[in-house]
């Protein structure tokens, strides 16, 4: 019996390659964005150069952390949960390769446009026709992939991990398609299909939602399986689970136009997404919840397991990052919170907090298995990484909410007589203690990075370390 | 098979009626809402210097969309201007509405920094103007010359910030870009503004 029969064995090779571009990814995003952010205290660090300005950096940054270290971290993942719940392998190995290898292209291909202005200025989703088709069709791949895997799959359930990753594929599929729908007029450039501020709510729409099912439904997928996992517990409430999945796809695709609160968006419209950020607590809680409390009878766990730590520290910020969200959205807290650095707070504990953990954590699990090893190198600098994370995060977040809700108050503040108090650049001086702190907090996040990556580093070139491609089937 | 059929179908419904409900219907109500009479096309040049502002991502730090006054005065009374309406926006594609205020909203900058010179200054170095200004300087949308050729647009800069010798002049996307700012005045009365909301003369 060879180790090569694919119905035998799981495909490790490309989980193996991705869970190493999401650390690679991981730090190039973050140190890009610890650059940015230096460039908001010290601006002679825009470096009067057009490469290295903050307008042409910021755009990497997002992609860079959201698409190759968030995007790698759930290829990662899903190739690894959907062969070990389903006990079966990939459905194609040549196929799987070519997601990888597809979309480590379309990242690389980001660091270069980007820094040379090619840009469709649509946040979130900035890379330029040539390279949006590329990303559809390495999607389209995931897609076959993953649900063919599914298809052949040896249980008889398909565990809910899946169908959060499922979701996941299937919405941003279609989100990425219809919001880059462009006119190409050269082999960089191209116009929006849409105008003015129906290309704002389409935008808006995709943003959001891509907020909802790359970075939540996604990293829920992996919280389900990664969490029980690590804990050696069961999911504390299977049906809980369901419930909050549909609820959780059904009230998130609604909730976009809050993005749009006193823009000339429809009024009504404003006021639905509003509604519905509202009640997309309940499911958000829900997933938390469940998180939480597969932990029961486990906690002991946590005073020794670092691992552990940052599964469960990542759902505490998503359970605080989910509360958050819906109270921005109502209409009165975002005439203040709207337009300030509170925003750019809110979705970095959502960022640092929850989506960066779960993976952190998600990828010091997988590694010892991939390559057939016990533990990681060193377990201390787990534990060390933890606690650089968890600093950064708080530092980071605690400074934009200083900033953001300051700046609100300073800008809506007026005198009796009716005359504003302060001048705009008033309200930027006052931000400069907030954005310095927020540098540092980044700088703190990063060098957990680096910790990480000299431990994965250590630990995949010990001797014993031997690359799992082809592991044999085993219990889930 | 049967089960992620069922949740494949399931979320494309969910996320077809959420779209058509919140994309597709505001679509139809907006593009049934006049366009201000008075709004002008962009020139050819104008666009090329919306490509220069899009291309150097000015969008991440300037919102184009002041809000109505009774939920943030400070919008009209900073001079941003009216809260648009969706009329405003009929040109522009992409849109450039923006949602981050590192610096301030410039949909009536044109009118509330009329000065062309002023526009180049400030792209030169921000920090000519504002001493505090973090926004980046553009350098590199200007040229350095021992002496500007006829047609040249010169940008004079105090003595602290000039060159030793010579001078500086701005190239064609600095200007372009320049005159897409100036371009940015959407002072004209918006015919469909709720009257309510109408700025108080």
């Amino acid at each position: 019996m060879s180790t090569q029969n694919p119905n035998l064995t799981y495909n490790y090779k490309v989980v193996r390659q991705f869970a190493i571009m999401t650390v690679v990814w991981g730090v190039v995003g973050m140190a890009l964005g610890v650059l940015i952010a230096a460039q908001l205290v010290w601006p002679s660090l825009n470096l009067d150069l057009p490469f290295t300005h903050f307008g042409r950096l910021r755009p990497l940054h997002t992609n860079a952390v959201i698409f190759g270290f968030g995007g790698s971290a759930l290829f990662a993942t899903s190739y690894y949960v959907v062969q070990r719940t389903c006990q079966t392998r990939l459905i194609s190995d040549k196929l799987a390769a070519f997601t990888f290898w597809g979309w480590t292209a379309v990242i690389v291909a980001a660091a270069i446009t980007l820094p040379m202005g090619f840009t469709s200025t649509k946040e979130y989703a900035e890379l330029e026709w040539p390279i949006d088709i590329l990303i559809a069709v390495v999607w389209i791949t995931y897609g076959v992939v993953f649900f063919g895997t599914i298809t052949k799959r040896s249980t008889p359930h398909i565990y809910v991990a899946n169908w959060f990753y499922g979701g996941f594929i299937l919405t941003i599929g279609v989100l990425h398609i219809f919001n880059n729908m462009a006119l190409p007029v050269s082999a960089f450039k191209s116009y929006s299909a849409y105008a003015g501020v129906t290309d704002a709510m389409m935008q808006w729409w995709y943003g959001h939602n891509a907020v909802g099912f790359f970075l939540t439904a996604g990293f829920l997928g992996m919280m389900y399986y990664f969490v029980p996992k690590q804990a050696n517990r069961p999911v504390y409430s299977y049906r809980l689970s369901i419930v909050h999945f549909w609820a959780l796809i059904a009230t998130y695709v609604w909730a976009g136009g809050h993005h749009l609160h006193y823009s000339a968006l429809p009024d009504w419209a404003q006021t639905a997404s509003m509604v519905m950020s509202l009640i997309l607590l309940a499911p958000s809680w829900g997933g938390m919840i469940n998180g939480m409390m597969t932990l029961s009878g486990a906690w002991h766990k946590l005073r020794t397991d670092p691992i552990l730590r940052f599964l469960v520290v990542s759902l505490s910020f998503y359970g605080m990052s989910t509360f958050e969200g819906p109270m921005m959205s109502i209409k009165t807290v975002n005439a203040l919170s709207h337009n300030t650095d509170w925003t750019i707070g809110h979705v970095h504990s959502g960022a640092l907090g929850w989506v960066a953990m779960i993976s952190i954590g998600a990828i010091y699990h997988m590694i010892p298995k991939l390559w057939g090893l016990k533990e990681m190198y060193s377990v201390s600098m787990i534990n060390v990484h933890f606690w650089l994370a968890t600093i950064g995060t708080v530092l980071y977040i605690v400074a934009m909410w200083v900033n953001g809700i300051m700046q609100g108050l300073m800008w809506r503040a007026v005198n009796e007589d009716g005359s504003l108090t302060y001048s705009f650049v008033e309200s930027l001086e006052a931000s400069y203690p907030g954005y310095f702190v927020r540098f540092l907090g980044g700088v703190i996040f990063l060098s957990g990075m680096l910790f990480m990556a000299y431990n994965v580093y250590m630990t995949v070139r010990q001797k014993e370390a031997v690359a799992q491609d082809n592991a044999a089937v085993q219990a889930a | 098979m049967k089960r992620a059929l069922a949740i494949m179908v399931g979320a494309a419904l969910i996320l077809l009626l959420a779209t058509l409900t919140l994309v597709v219907m505001p679509y139809l109500q907006m593009s049934a809402e006049q366009v201000p009479p008075d709004l002008k096309p962009y020139t050819e040049k104008q666009q090329r210097g919306r490509q220069v502002y899009i291309a150097n991502g000015c969008v991440y730090c300037h919102s184009q969309q002041p809000r109505d006054p009774s939920f943030a005065p400070g919008d009209r009374d900073r001079g941003w201007g009216r809260p648009s309406v969706p009329g405003d926006y009929a040109n522009d594609q992409p849109h450039l509405l923006g949602t981050m205020r590192t610096g301030p909203d410039l949909f009536n900058v044109g009118a509330r920094l009329p000065s062309i010179d002023w526009q180049l200054l400030h792209l030169y170095n921000p920090r000519v103007v504002h001493k505090d200004s973090i926004m980046p300087s553009y350098p590199f949308l200007f040229r350095h010359v021992d002496e500007a050729a006829e047609g040249d647009k010169v940008v004079y800069l105090p003595e602290a910030y000039a060159p030793e010798s010579g001078q500086i002049v701005a190239t064609e996307d600095a200007l372009a870009l320049a005159e897409y700012m100036l371009a940015l005045d959407h002072t004209y009365p918006a015919p469909t503004l709720p009257k309510a909301d109408k700025p108080k003369e």
